[in-house]
């Protein structure tokens, strides 16, 4: 048994035993196994984590997984629908606005003293500076008068876990291999030698950013605030992009990880708007995708976990369960495996070998062959993640994914994309 | 090939080969031909059929951007006829889509796999937002309508229960106002869709809410009333909320979930254009490149037919022509009397083969003629040479008349002359003298006598020579020799009869008469005193006659006169004895005999005469 099985088993015994301590009480009270349907993506809605969380906790969970849109519309307008929400923090304005998530009690959140300064704060040291954008922090909790701000309270909107910061990913076999944060830069997506072939992510609140950031590294336009643009900036950002779409410049989009894999995958995409599981699935497949550590810095979220308008008693008990579950170390290091991080790192760092920890958080050189879930080989001895470590990476944010006051327009411009 | 036709088959045969030839040919290349244009006209059908097909990629593009024209129609403008459309457009589309589906290529069939799920996704997104935006409308129209009546109705029975006069009756009227306000807000939000709309309104409920449980705290009446305006604020906020959300939510959907759907859509039916406009490329350039092959294939058939044609028509042609050429050649030929025209081999009895037979009968009457013509030129020559014959007998007749009328008129003159002479004596008395003239006259007689008796011996010759045989001129002229030996010797004439002498056929007295005249000549005009006269008689064999010749010692002949010696009565020597009419004698015998004479001599050299007879023909001989 190596260190690392040796730490996943011991991980899930200790799961196993706190779990069986701490939420028995739950299934004893309502002498019935709860049922909590959580609605989210892919990135965490994840079967294995499923049944893993069933396992530890004892309780009965539904995942409904779909894509960003369809679950924040979901979420947004039918609250009954759901007891926990998972997805990014650009969605917690929508859902706010909709009434359709409740407070959560900090005092229930058992690791919330684990939570990082990212998660609390906007930044992991002192001298990082602050994305633009709705960095986590300024969602985070909830405040006197009900809105959302950075002034800490007893009351949050959202768990914070699971978080990252996003680029665009290449296929180093077609374009060359660039040098992270120096020559690797956001203007890629918007170079003539890649047209036909860049794809973007069909989420307004994400994709508009990514084309930003490119219109912007490119020195075609310049934004006063790049998380709040204007109409007139909104409107001048569309028609460039307008205008190199009708060129040919883009494939398409693509509206979930899946779809982004097989887009490049297929080589219909060589370039374009990536998630971390994407570039570790492309890797695995053989395709030398490098994901980018631009220049001009990093388009970061955070995940949030939000509990619905409509959960109450035993399925509220669970959902709080479930929220506690996530930040207590086996998850964290899973989904570190696929390239996130969790919000208390130190916790799921248990449940990882050196070598894991070393190449996923610490950015040094893997100092063994490690694997994904499937077994298969990601990464190799020796290789160092791109980005750097944990830290330089949160160190180097541009922006963080938000839904600006103009989401509405943007929209429709969405749409003008699209199909132009 | 052409001898085998014109061994094996008849005129007419070979013709109908030749048309029926040329017709299978020209029928074969007619239906290669007819393959040729219909595969050609295949593939034309197959390629138009193909481009009709194809068009499902203009289709789908022109369909999807205008049922995404008609859905953005109804979000933002609600009109129900172009939601209709819009479910109009996706049936008739997704027919169009499973009815290709069926018939076209795999490739094609893939990618409108591909496209069938984006189209029946972005319609199951429509009828989302529909249900969306009907929801939205129906909140609008009925639950936010009814909500805020009862709020307005209860904040003014709150403003009565709590008097006109009242504090809060300003409270009250700005509870009403910031409603009011909220509401403009979010029509204003709907219209332009600006969310600061929403937040102002959701502020001015917020507040609404403070005022009135502010209320609630400080008057501790009507508090049932308060708690349920209150409620029906919350009421009212939640359903401003869902209106909002809903709108938000089909705005989402129709411009980032379905517009993401169309231009996937649009993307593959791009892609499918690309795909048709190379396959139809690919298929254009099969087709170019199959009709040239059929074309090559059809144009090496015909000629390939047409040098068969050619070359079996030639051979019929010649089949035709050559043993014409050659019947026409012999008919030249026999047109022009040839009896050797060479009649070409045709074995069949065709019309070919009459025309051969009748040149053979041609040819033969061509024989016939040549040898009649052939006896007519003998006979021709003949009667020429008898009409020479008869023109040198005229001619030595006439001679014969002239000499005979001269030599008998001499004798007559002579004895006129005397009786002339013998009248005058008579006259004159002298009787004596006029009868001594008698024996002259008598004479004269004499003379003519002679002469008479030897044109009667000339003209026997040959007239009444009937006896002719076969004569050996070795025992005819020993036996000649013989006889005159006694009278020879006696003069001292030598007569020398070569051996080895021919055999002729003639007759023996005439040819007897022949050398008498010519050894009489020979004694007569030969005497040699020096040498003694002599006469050699021998033989040779010239081709197919013999030559006698007969050889003497005498005085010679002058050439000049050399062919009159055989004249009748001409004598070399007046003086000499005879008549002159031996060697005409000699002469005739030898023209009866079929033969002739000549002399050959020199002055005082002898004379050689030559006898030419022919060689008797076997019958004669034996």
């Amino acid at each position: 048994m190596d260190r690392r099985s040796f730490l996943i088993k011991s991980g899930a015994l200790v799961a196993a035993t706190s779990s069986s301590l701490a939420f028995p009480a739950i299934i004893k009270a309502y002498n019935r196994k709860p049922t909590i349907r959580v609605l989210g993506t892919h990135v965490t809605l994840q079967e294995t984590i499923r049944q893993r969380a069933e396992h530890d906790l004892g309780i009965h969970i539904e995942f409904y997984p779909g894509g960003d849109a369809e679950v924040l519309f979901k979420a947004s307008t039918n609250p009954g629908s759901f007891d926990i929400y998972e997805q990014w923090s650009d969605s917690i304005k929508i859902l706010k606005m909709a009434d359709a998530i409740q407070p959560l009690e900090i005092k229930k959140l058992k690791y919330w003293q684990e939570i990082n300064n990212l998660s609390k704060l906007g930044r992991l040291t002192e001298h990082a500076p602050i994305g633009q954008g709705d960095a986590p922090h300024k969602l985070l909790y909830i405040q006197a008068d009900g809105s959302l701000g950075p002034q800490a309270t007893q009351w949050v909107s959202f768990l914070p876990y699971v978080h990252n910061t996003d680029s665009f990913g290449y296929n180093s076999g077609v374009i060359p291999k660039g040098i992270p944060y120096e020559t690797e830069s956001w203007s890629w997506l918007l170079d003539d030698r890649y047209a036909g072939k860049v794809a973007i992510v069909n989420a307004p609140t994400i994709g508009i950013f990514d084309l930003a950031l490119a219109v912007q590294a490119q020195g075609l336009m310049a934004f006063k605030d790049i998380s709040s643009m204007t109409r007139d900036e909104i409107d001048a950002l569309f028609e460039i992009v307008v205008a190199k779409k009708r060129r040919g410049h883009f494939r398409g989009v693509w509206t979930s990880v899946p779809h982004s894999v097989e887009l490049m995958a297929s080589g219909e995409v060589i370039i374009g708007s990536m998630f971390s599981p994407a570039v570790r699935q492309l890797i695995s497949q053989g395709i030398p995708c490098i994901y980018a550590a631009p220049r001009e810095g990093y388009r970061a979220w955070h995940g949030v976990m939000c509990l619905s308008r409509e959960c109450h008693d035993e399925r509220k008990d669970a959902a709080y369960a479930f929220m506690n579950w996530w930040l207590s170390g086996w998850p964290g290091a899973f989904i570190a495996r696929q390239g996130y991080y969790i919000s208390n790192p130190e916790r799921s760092r248990q449940f990882m070998s050196d070598s894991e920890w070393d190449y996923w958080y610490a950015g040094e050189p893997a100092q063994e062959a490690l694997k994904e879930i499937n077994g298969a080989a990601v990464v190799h001895p020796g290789e160092v993640r791109t980005g750097g470590s944990y830290a330089k990476r949160f160190e180097n944010v541009a922006i963080w994914n938000t839904v600006m006051d103009n989401h509405e327009y943007s929209l429709l411009k969405w749409n003008e994309f699209l199909l132009s | 090939m052409t001898q085998f036709l014109i061994n094996h088959f008849k005129l007419q045969q070979r013709i109908n080969i030749g048309y029926i030839l040329a017709g299978s040919v020209s029928v074969v290349i007619v239906i290669l031909a007819a393959v040729a244009f219909s595969s050609i006209s295949n593939d034309y059908r197959s390629y138009v059929s193909s481009s009709q097909k194809f068009h499902i990629d203009l289709l789908l593009t022109g369909q999807i951007i205008d049922i995404h024209r008609q859905a953005m129609i109804y979000t933002y403008q609600g009109h129900a006829s172009a939601a209709d459309q819009v479910m109009t457009g996706y049936e008739n589309l997704l027919k169009q889509l499973d009815a290709d589906l069926q018939v076209n290529p795999p490739k094609i069939q893939a990618l409108l796999d591909t496209i069938r799920p984006h189209l029946k996704n972005y319609y199951a997104v429509f009828l989302q937002v529909k249900k969306q935006r009907d929801t939205q409308q129906y909140l609008i129209r009925n639950d936010f309508h009814h909500h805020a009546s009862t709020i307005e109705t209860l904040i003014r029975n709150l403003t009565i229960q709590f008097g006109q006069s009242s504090d809060v009756h300003w409270q009250f009227e700005s509870i009403l106002n910031r409603l009011l306000s909220a509401e403009r807000n979010l029509y204003r939000y709907l219209d332009i869709l600006d969310s600061s709309y929403v937040i102002a309104a959701k502020e001015q409920l917020n507040e609404a809410i403070a005022i009135l449980e502010n209320i609630g705290q400080q008057n501790h009446v009507q508090q049932n009333l308060i708690k349920e305006a209150i409620d029906g604020l919350e009421r009212y906020r939640k359903s401003f909320n869902e209106v909002v959300q809903r709108t938000r939510g089909y705005l989402y959907l129709i411009n980032v979930v379905m517009a993401a759907e169309a231009y996937e859509i649009l993307y593959q039916s791009k892609k499918l254009s690309t795909f048709v406009a190379e396959e139809m490329t690919a298929r254009e350039q099969a087709i170019s490149a199959h009709v040239k092959e059929i074309l090559w294939m059809l144009m090496v058939c015909c000629t390939a037919l047409l040098v068969i044609m050619t070359l079996i028509t030639d051979s019929i042609r010649r089949s035709i022509a050559l043993p014409i050429v050659r019947l026409a050649h012999t008919f030249r030929a026999l047109t022009e009397g040839s009896s050797q025209a060479s009649i070409p081999d045709y074995p069949v009895n065709d019309e070919i083969g009459q025309l051969m037979h009748a040149a053979t009968s041609f040819r033969k009457k061509n024989m016939e003629t040549e040898c009649l013509l052939q006896e007519s030129m003998r006979l021709t020559h003949a009667l020429e040479s008898s009409h020479k014959t008869l023109e040198h007998t005229n001619e030595e007749l006439e001679q014969v008349i002239h000499t005979v009328s001269h030599d008998l008129k001499s004798p007559l003159v002579t004895s006129m002359g005397f009786v002339s002479i013998m009248r005058k004596l008579a006259d004159q008395g002298q009787y004596e003298q006029a009868v001594s003239r008698l024996d002259k006259i008598t004479l004269s007689i004499a003379r003519m006598e002679q002469l008479i008796s030897d044109l009667l011996d000339f003209s026997r010759v040959g007239r009444i020579d009937l006896d002719y045989k076969r004569i050996d001129m070795n025992a005819l002229l020993y036996q000649f020799a013989q006889t005159h030996e006694e009278n020879l010797n006696r003069i001292g004439f030598t007569l020398r009869i070569h051996p080895n002498l021919p055999v002729i056929h003639g007759n023996e007295s005439r040819i007897l008469q022949l050398f008498e005249n010519i050894l009489t000549n020979a004694v007569k005009y030969a005497l040699n005193e020096e040498q003694g006269a002599w006469l050699e008689i021998g033989a040779i064999t010239h081709y197919d006659h013999f030559l006698i010749f007969c050889r003497d010692n005498g005085p010679g002949i002058e050439p000049a006169f050399q062919q009159k010696i055989f004249g009748l009565f001409y004598r070399l020597d007046n003086h000499a004895e005879g008549s002159g009419i031996g060697l005409a004698i000699v002469k005739k015998v030898m023209k009866i005999h079929g033969g002739d004479i000549w002399v050959e001599s020199e002055p005082g050299q002898g004379a050689c005469f030559w006898l030419r007879f022919p060689q008797p023909k076997t019958a004669e001989v034996s």
